[in-house]
């Protein structure tokens, strides 16, 4: 019987099988004390226990410092997507739908996702890694002793500041690639004219998808802040726990806004 | 004296994983079994070689780690219930080991003393700003620093801004673990006489982790010996350092570099290594290293007995001894 259980161990479906449950248990581990702590900061946004000085520092540091690599990813994108598009819609005979489709595109989908994927890379990383060190160098038991939760003082401001900043973000980011992707079409095909571009931006673009483009970033900007807080604030050990934390939050940030964007294509368009 | 800390069968244990598996199959059994009682208005020392379970020890008691087991009463009161817990993180703090690490980089050092006594409730400007030039004087931080981040402070002047950080609320008890590790020789005798000075002017009861044995006896009223754990000796520092009952604690002194040391065999080297705190020995936890090693220290646990006036040791040889009084 024993031999028996131990070639069943030995074999390649069972290690994968082991593996999988591993991944599985990891899996609800670190959503679980997500979710957890995702409670706690709704607690403190909710009876206003935050300092304002906090959130200022933390939007500056969201919108500011990341502007400029999300405006240079977004625009790109637009642009690749313009060049892409705009002699093929030409020869199919819709010039006059290459503004409106560029903008829902963007505004829908592309600006959102990019915008999430810049401030993932630049803040998200940047987040995890400070609490992270924060954690392995005894500043956050310093805070336990002084009865200040590392919930509040940390996560809080994070969040607050992302689901505030990063539709501005967003915002601005997809105008500038719409109006980017509209001079490149313009330059690579002469029968898409400005007034034409603008005006089928004006007939493809609705309030509605604005207003879901803002509702959307606000949860990716909040989602990340959260993730990228709570990865970093789960190291525990040495310098290359904060390695593994700053991985982590970067991993686990595009798998939750994926999810989210998934949930409101469902919501809003399904 | 009364007792303000009292630890009853504390047990602390990290999960870990174990060798080519990513589960965390395996306990670290960094505290086992710990009864203590800390005496108010005394400094006590806690020694034992590295990974011993001082600094988790006093984590536990300040509530720093979850997860243990047992009971620590603060000032008579249960410190694991939420309720007490804001009292006790006013009357308790704790000085960091690495005081390059702990401050915070980005504050200011008014900030960071200013902070502890905004979160305690103090609004008043005024009076924040007299506590903290109060603060500054007892613990030599000058008064034109204080617009200054952490960085650009040396290492003694940076545990000053710890301590100052921590006695800023006036706790009634610190743990002080290992606060002069980090620092240059020149400048730990500094930092020592500033911690007895403010015992003294604060009436401050002191937990002092250490693995300098020197530094202990000349700061501390008493001494615990930690050996994978466990509490092994306890006793008056005068008791502990000229008379050591227990087998570990006669090695770990006489492992201290003496002028006056005549003979080399006056050292007692053991043989072997630290047992895995994973897969802890039967018995005495020290008898896979003991020199006076006995049969019946394998098939049994010791209890900590006192074998003289306020001297606890946790050996089979001194059980039943004419002092030996339970």
């Amino acid at each position: 019987m024993k031999r028996i259980e131990y070639f069943v161990t030995q074999t390649v479906t069972f290690q994968f099988l082991k593996l999988l449950r591993k991944q599985a248990f990891e899996f609800f581990e670190t959503f679980g004390k997500m979710a957890i702590r995702l409670f706690e900061v709704m607690k403190f946004i909710l009876t206003g226990q935050f300092t304002y000085r906090h959130v200022i520092e933390q939007c500056s540091r969201f919108a500011i410092d990341s502007l400029p690599i999300t405006l240079t990813i977004v625009s790109m994108t637009s642009i690749i997507l313009a060049v892409q598009i705009a002699p093929e819609m030409v020869k199919q005979g819709g010039a006059n739908f290459i503004g409106g489709l560029l903008a829902i595109v963007t505004v829908r989908e592309m600006g959102t996702i990019m915008t999430g994927f810049a401030i993932i890379s630049m803040i998200g990383s940047s987040m995890a890694s400070e609490i992270a060190t924060m954690k392995v160098t005894d500043q956050v038991s310093a805070m336990k002793v002084l009865h200040v939760s590392p919930v509040k003082y940390l996560f809080v401001p994070r969040v607050i500041a992302g689901a505030l900043m990063m539709p501005l973000i967003t915002t601005v980011a997809s105008t500038v690639g719409v109006f980017c992707g509209g001079f490149v079409s313009s330059l690579t095909s002469p029968e898409v004219t400005g007034l034409c571009f603008i005006n089928s931006v004006k007939l493809g673009l609705f309030n509605r998808d604005i207003g879901i483009m803002l509702l959307k970033a606000s949860c990716f900007g909040a989602a990340i802040a959260h993730i990228s807080s709570s990865c970093g604030y789960d190291a525990e050990g040495g310098a290359k726990s904060v390695g593994i934390a700053t991985t982590k939050a970067v991993v686990w940030s595009f798998i939750g806004i994926v999810i989210i964007d998934y949930i409101f294509a469902l919501w809003f368009y399904f | 004296m009364k007792n303000l800390v009292e630890i009853k069968n504390l047990k602390m244990k990290y999960a870990v994983k174990s060798g080519f598996s990513e589960e965390k199959n395996e306990f670290i059994n960094a505290v086992n079994d710990v009864d203590l009682k800390i005496q108010e208005g005394e400094i006590l020392g806690i020694v034992g070689e590295s990974g011993c379970g001082k600094s988790t020890l006093g984590k536990c008691i300040l509530r720093l780690e979850s997860g243990y087991s047992g009971q620590i009463l603060f000032d008579g009161v249960d410190i694991s219930e939420k309720k007490n817990l804001k009292n006790f993180r006013k009357s308790a703090q704790m000085i960091f080991q690495n005081p390059y690490a702990s401050l915070n980089p980005r504050m200011k050092i008014y900030d960071i003393l200013k902070e502890p006594l905004v979160i305690h409730g103090e609004k008043n400007s005024k009076i924040i700003r007299q506590k903290i030039e109060e603060v500054c004087e007892l613990t030599g931080i000058d008064k034109s620093a204080l617009n200054y981040y952490p960085h650009e402070f040396s290492g003694g002047q940076r545990q000053r801004i710890s301590i100052a950080s921590a006695i800023i609320l006036k706790p009634k008890f610190i743990v002080a673990d290992e606060p002069v590790s980090a620092l240059d020789v020149s400048i730990r005798a500094q930092i020592i006489n500033l911690l007895k000075d403010l015992k003294e002017k604060l009436n401050l009861t002191i937990l002092f982790i250490s693995h300098d044995l020197s530094v202990v006896r000349h700061i501390c009223d008493r001494t615990a010996v930690m050996y994978l754990g466990e509490i092994v000796e306890i006793a008056n520092n005068e008791d502990l350092f000229n008379e050591p009952k227990h087998p570990y604690t006669k090695a770990l002194l006489s492992s201290v570099p003496m002028i006056s040391r005549e003979k080399k065999d006056d050292r007692i080297i053991l043989s072997g290594d630290v047992p895995s705190p994973k897969n802890l020995p039967s018995g005495c936890k020290f008898h896979t290293r003991c020199p006076e090693v006995m049969p019946i220290c394998a098939e049994s646990c010791p209890s900590l007995d006192c074998v003289g006036k306020n001297h606890l040791v946790k050996c089979h040889l001194y059980i039943g001894c004419e002092n030996s009084q339970k």
